[in-house]
C-alpha cells in the first residue's frame, strides 16, 4: 500500500479556497494529494464541497460562476490553477464527470475517438484497443448511439472515453449515482486493472463511502468545505466519525 | 409550366439550402439563432464586387478572396461578439445577431453606396431548352456548386476528425471541454464555415439578380428553411431549403409573387404547432 506522504505526487492541492460570486467560502484551505499509482477517495455528504473541489481541479469553476480565491493546484510539475479545462485534460487529467455526460448523438466508437483525439493517431488507436479490451461490452456496441445505451453502459463509456486519452490521473465523480448496485460493482471491480494496465492514478469522489473505501488506498473526508479527516482508507473506515456520518452506523455503537 | 417552376424552384432551393446549412452549422456549434445569416450572404456578394471590380482579380482568385474573406469575417464575429457575450440566454444572442446584421448593412452602404450594382462573373449564362423547360445554365451551375459544397461539408462533418469534434461539441459543451476539445477553435471554425456557405450562396444570388443589400431578404429565407427542416439537422437544412425554393416558385408562378410568403410561413407555423423540432430534426435523446 502506498504511503500517505508519497513524495512523487501527481496531483497536489495546497491551501485551496473557493467561493461562488464572492459569497461565503465553499472550500477553505483544502490540502490534498494523489501519488503516482494511487487510488484516493474523497468522501462527504451532499453540500460538503465535493463537486466544487472537482470543478476547481478540472477547471470548470468559472463556467459555474465560481472562483479560486487562494491556493494552488498542480498536476505533476505543471501549475494548473485557473487553467482552461481543455488544457488541463491535455496535461494528463482524464475526466469521468458526474451524470456521465457522454456524447449522446455519437456512437460508442466516436465517443472514444473524441477521447483519443488529444493523442497522436497511432497512440490513440492503441489506447482505444486497450479500452475495448477492458470493457468488451463497449466493443460489442461500437456502432450504437451512446444516448440509446443503459446508464451503466454510458458510465463505462464515460470511463473509457477518459482512459482513451491515456491520462496520468483520472477524476471519477459520483460514478454510482443513479446506477444499479450490480453494475456499479462491475465497474469498480475494474479499477485496479485500470491502474495496472493503463498506469493511471485515480481520484474518486463518492457518496457511497463503503464502495470508495474498499477500492482506494487513502481517503479524505470533506465536511462544510474543509478536510476533517484523512488517512489510509482502512483507518478512515474504522474511524468513529465516518461511521456516524457516512456508513450509517449508530453513534452509540462506535462510542461503546 | 409545372416542370419549369419545379426546375427553378429546385435550383433556387439549392442556394437556400446552402445558406440554411451555414445557419445550421453555426446554430449547432454555438446555439446562436443567427438573424445575420442573410447579411452574411450579402457580404459574399460584396466580397465578389471588391475582388472582381475593385481589385480586378481573375476569377479563380476572386473565388479564393470571397472564401478567405468570409472565413475571416466568421472567425472575427465569433471572437469579437459571440464568445465574449456567450452563455447568454437565447434572446440577447438573437438581439446581438440582429444588431450585427444592421451594422453590416450600414457598413456595406457606407463603402459601396446604397444603389444596386451590376457584377458579371464569368459563369455560364446561356439558356437551353429541354422539352418545354427553359434551363438557365446559371441556375444549373448554382445548383451543382451548391450540392458540391453541401456534399463536401457532409463528408467533412461525418468523416474527418475536425468534423467529429464539431459534432461532439454540438452534443454537449461541458462534455466537450472535459474531453480536451479546444471548443473555441471548433466554434470559430463553425462560424467560418457557416459564413463561407452563406457567401457562396450570395455570389450566385447576385448573379441571378443585382448586387444589393436587399438580397438579405432572400437570404433570410434560410430561416423558415431551417425551422421547417429542423434547426439541428444538417439534412433538414438542405431539404428545408429545397422545399422553400419549390414553394416560392410554385406560389409566385401559379398565384402571385405576393402569395409566396404566405405559403412559406404558414407551413412554418404548422410545423411549430405539430412538430416543433422540424421535419428532419429529432427530439433530444433522453437521459438514462
Amino acid at each position: 500500500m502506498m504511503s500517505p506522504c508519497n513524495h512523487e505526487s501527481l496531483l497536489s492541492v495546497a491551501g485551496l479556497s473557493v467561493s461562488y460570486g464572492g459569497k461565503a467560502l465553499v472550500l477553505s484551505g483544502i490540502d490534498l494529494s494523489v501519488g503516482k499509482g494511487e487510488i484516493v477517495a474523497i468522501l462527504g455528504a451532499n453540500g460538503a464541497g465535493k463537486t466544487t473541489l472537482i470543478r476547481a481541479i478540472s477547471g470548470l469553476l468559472k463556467l459555474h460562476g465560481g472562483a479560486i480565491l487562494a491556493g494552488q493546484i498542480k498536476i505533476g510539475a505543471d501549475d494548473t490553477t485557473r487553467l482552461a479545462p481543455e488544457t488541463i485534460v491535455r496535461l494528463g487529467l482524464g475526466q469521468v464527470p458526474e451524470g456521465r455526460l457522454v456524447f449522446k448523438n455519437l456512437t460508442v466508437e466516436e465517443n472514444l475517438d473524441v477521447g483519443a483525439a488529444v493523442l497522436p493517431r497511432e497512440k490513440g488507436r492503441r489506447t482505444m484497443a486497450a479500452v475495448y479490451h477492458l470493457f468488451p461490452r463497449l466493443a460489442e456496441r461500437r456502432t450504437q448511439l451512446a444516448g440509446l445505451m443503459s446508464g451503466g453502459e454510458q458510465q463505462m463509456l464515460a470511463l473509457g472515453r477518459a482512459l482513451a486519452s491515456s491520462p496520468r490521473l483520472i477524476l471519477v465523480d459520483e460514478l454510482s449515482l443513479g446506477l444499479a448496485p450490480l453494475i456499479v460493482r462491475d465497474i469498480y471491480a475494474q479499477f485496479k486493472t485500470i491502474r495496472s494496465e493503463f498506469g493511471t492514478s485515480m481520484l474518486i469522489v463518492e457518496q457511497n463511502a463503503r464502495l470508495a473505501l474498499d477500492v482506494s488506498e487513502r481517503a479524505y473526508v470533506l465536511e462544510r468545505g474543509e478536510v476533517v479527516l484523512s488517512g489510509l482508507s482502512a483507518d478512515v473506515a474504522t474511524s468513529a466519525r465516518i461511521h456516524e456520518s457516512y456508513l450509517g452506523v449508530q453513534a452509540e455503537a462506535s462510542h461503546g | 409550366m409545372l416542370s419549369q417552376f419545379i426546375f427553378s424552384g429546385l435550383a433556387l432551393g439549392s442556394i437556400y439550402g446552402l445558406v440554411a446549412l451555414g445557419f445550421t452549422v453555426i446554430y449547432k456549434a454555438t446555439q446562436v439563432f443567427n438573424f445575420a445569416q442573410g447579411m452574411l450572404m450579402v457580404c459574399g456578394a460584396y466580397f465578389a464586387v471588391t475582388a472582381s471590380i475593385h481589385l480586378g482579380l481573375p476569377f479563380p482568385l476572386t473565388i479564393a478572396f470571397i472564401l478567405v474573406g468570409a472565413g475571416i469575417l466568421g472567425i472575427a464575429i465569433y471572437f469579437l461578439l459571440i464568445k465574449p457575450l456567450g452563455g447568454q440566454a437565447l434572446l440577447p444572442m438573437i438581439m446581438i445577431t440582429i444588431a450585427l446584421s444592421i451594422i453590416l448593412r450600414a457598413v456595406i452602404e457606407l463603402i459601396y453606396g446604397g444603389a444596386p450594382l451590376t457584377l458579371r462573373l464569368p459563369l455560364p449564362s446561356g439558356v437551353f431548352v429541354l422539352g418545354d423547360v427553359r434551363i438557365s445554365q446559371l441556375h444549373v451551375t448554382a445548383a451543382v456548386v451548391s450540392w458540391l459544397c453541401m456534399l463536401l461539408f457532409i463528408v467533412f462533418f461525418r468523416r474527418s476528425r475536425a468534423g467529429l469534434l464539431m459534432r461532439a461539441t454540438a452534443d454537449g459543451y461541458e462534455a466537450a471541454v472535459l474531453s480536451g476539445i479546444r471548443v473555441d477553435r471548433i466554434n470559430a471554425a463553425a462560424w467560418a464555415i457557416g459564413t463561407m456557405l452563406a457567401a457562396i450562396g450570395g455570389v450566385f444570388l447576385c448573379q441571378l439578380q443585382l448586387v444589393s443589400v436587399e438580397l438579405e431578404n432572400i437570404g433570410l429565407l434560410a430561416l423558415p428553411a431551417v425551422v421547417i427542416g429542423g434547426l439541428q439537422s444538417v439534412p433538414g437544412a438542405i431539404l428545408g431549403g429545397l422545399l422553400v425554393g419549390l414553394i416560392e416558385q410554385l406560389a409566385s408562378g401559379y398565384i402571385s409573387p405576393k402569395a409566396r410568403d404566405i405559403f412559406i410561413y404558414v407551413p412554418l407555423l404548422l410545423i411549430l404547432f405539430i412538430r416543433p423540432w422540424g421535419l428532419f430534426g429529432q427530439k433530444e435523446l433522453g437521459r438514462v
